[in-house]
């Protein structure tokens, strides 16, 4: 594609001095102008079937091929149901998990080890699950993180000053870790934000936002970049299209092909 | 036919033992034998007799049987070793995380999640309901299930196993301490039980006094009285 090489020849140029995390997914690179600002943790957020899942696990997926290890929270799927999630595509194999490059960690198994209360956890669990995967982030030496999802942790929380602790201390100990992070966070159609507390997006260094739109009776995956700390970017709305050849991000004026 | 207490004295005082089919409780202060009384109950009778225990191991409470020269053809099932096991282990295993924190492989390894909760006060329930007639059955204490579980979770299941033993025509003592719990939850586990006995230990002088109060007889209210007791190597001894 012309145009996004263009892209980003222009947007490198135009941020200068931080280092880039290559998502290696097509077009999004370029919007972001080479990637999601080093140490940053970003707020992935929208509505259900939006392809959040699918485009974090492509992000840790084509860290872990460049040689990048990647490490993946989950609390609402459970991890071999992620792996199949993957298999499609072209550039997966099966030795980056057994070699240790990508790591799929249940959150839920975190709890029951620290004992941490289901239904209210305390300031003190929660700055013990910032350390706990402080921990397991420095173990698997991972560079790039997803975190699925932030929602289903603020569930836990009783109160916004824990999940503000939580996000603040999450965001400092993985930026000071050299871990670059993607965050999950499931809106409702009803959420005026682009966070179901209004805390998360406050919080995170970037927020990208994911939506379905109709167009001629289909139904589109769209992706928009909202905030970005530490590089310019486009704020378009794009149309995802999602392949075995992985994701690919198309202006939405050209887009809806598919 | 009433049923002995084990105690020569007591059953006089009850009008020859416990009615069939009583729920008793005995309350007393902490060093106050409410465990020997227990035991002496337990190793009495010509019923099969069952005794849950919550903090003796099965070993000690042979071991204070035979101590005191009683018969220990009792069938023990111990919940402190269950509880221990099911909850203080992972509680300890807690604080190891905690303090040293979490790797890859703990979260990966053991435990399957999702595992029903072991509920104490269900399983004593439980068994208790396997147990068929004639029974004396002794748990020793109560305070472990009001430890562990709401009061009305507690007086619900007293309820269902008062009905049982009733209607078994066994009968069912529990132990319980003084003074730990509140002034409803007592009186709550008063009102529910057909017999009450209290042990009282006062220090007069350098000696101890120790009292034994049938507080409660029901529908016998003239049996209520107080006798002193010793444990000597025979264990209860009464007198009036």
């Amino acid at each position: 594609m012309k145009t996004s090489q263009e892209e980003i020849k222009s947007a490198t140029l135009g941020s200068i001095g931080r280092e880039k995390c290559l998502t290696g997914i097509e077009g999004l690179d370029s919007i972001l102008g080479g990637g999601i600002p080093r140490n940053n943790t970003i707020l992935l957020t929208g509505n259900c079937g939006t392809g959040k899942t699918s485009l974090s696990l492509e992000f840790l997926l084509h860290g872990a091929v460049s040689g990048e290890n990647g490490l993946y929270l989950s609390v609402t799927e459970p991890f071999e149901k992620l792996i199949a999630n993957m298999i499609p595509y072209d550039f997966f194999r099966r030795d980056l998990i057994k070699s240790g490059k990508m790591t799929f960690i249940d959150i839920s198994a975190i709890y029951s080890r620290l004992g941490f209360k289901r239904d209210k956890m305390s300031l003190e669990d929660v700055d013990l699950l910032v350390v706990a995967l402080g921990d397991l982030t420095r173990e698997t030496k991972a560079r790039r993180l997803v975190i699925d999802s932030i929602t289903s942790i603020a569930y836990q929380l009783d109160t916004q000053e824990k999940l503000r602790n939580l996000m603040l201390g999450l965001s400092k100990m993985l930026s000071g870790l050299g871990t670059t992070s993607l965050v999950i966070s499931e809106m409702t159609a009803a959420d005026s934000s682009y966070s179901k507390y209004g805390v998360e997006e406050a919080v995170a260094d970037g927020v990208i936002l994911m939506g379905n739109m109709e167009r001629n009776g289909d139904l589109l995956r769209t992706l928009q970049v909202i905030k970005m700390r530490g590089t310019s970017h486009s704020r378009a709305k794009y149309v995802l299209d999602l392949s075995t050849a992985g994701t690919l991000l198309v202006p939405l004026l050209k887009g809806g092909s598919a | 036919m009433p049923v002995t207490s084990g105690i020569k004295h007591l059953d006089s005082a009850l009008g020859g033992g416990f009615a069939e089919g009583t729920l008793c409780a005995i309350v007393g202060d902490t060093g106050s034998g409410l465990g020997v009384l227990a035991k002496q109950f337990a190793s009495v009778g010509d019923e099969k007799s069952y005794y849950f225990s919550t903090m003796d191991s099965k070993e000690e409470v042979i071991s204070t049987i035979t101590r005191f020269g009683w018969r220990p053809e009792l069938e023990i099932i111990d919940i402190g070793d269950k509880y221990y096991d099911s909850v203080l282990l992972r509680r300890l295993e807690v604080t190891r995380y905690r303090q040293e924190g979490i790797k890859v492989v703990d979260v990966f390894e053991s435990a399957p999640e999702g595992v029903r909760p072991f509920n104490f006060l269900t399983f004593l329930t439980h068994e208790i309901f396997k147990i068929k007639p004639p029974f004396r059955i002794t748990v020793d204490s109560l305070d472990f299930f009001l430890d562990n579980y709401g009061v009305e979770e507690v007086l619900g299941a007293l309820r269902t196993l008062k009905a049982y033993n009733k209607r078994s025509r066994g009968t069912l003592l529990m132990t319980m301490t003084k003074g730990v719990f509140d002034t409803r939850t007592q009186n709550s586990i008063y009102a529910l039980c057909d017999t009450m006995l209290e042990l009282e230990r006062d220090r007069v002088g350098k000696k101890f006094e120790n009292n034994l109060i049938v507080s409660k007889v029901k529908n016998f209210p003239e049996r209520t009285k107080i006798l002193q007791y010793s444990i000597t190597t025979d264990g209860f001894t009464l007198f009036e």
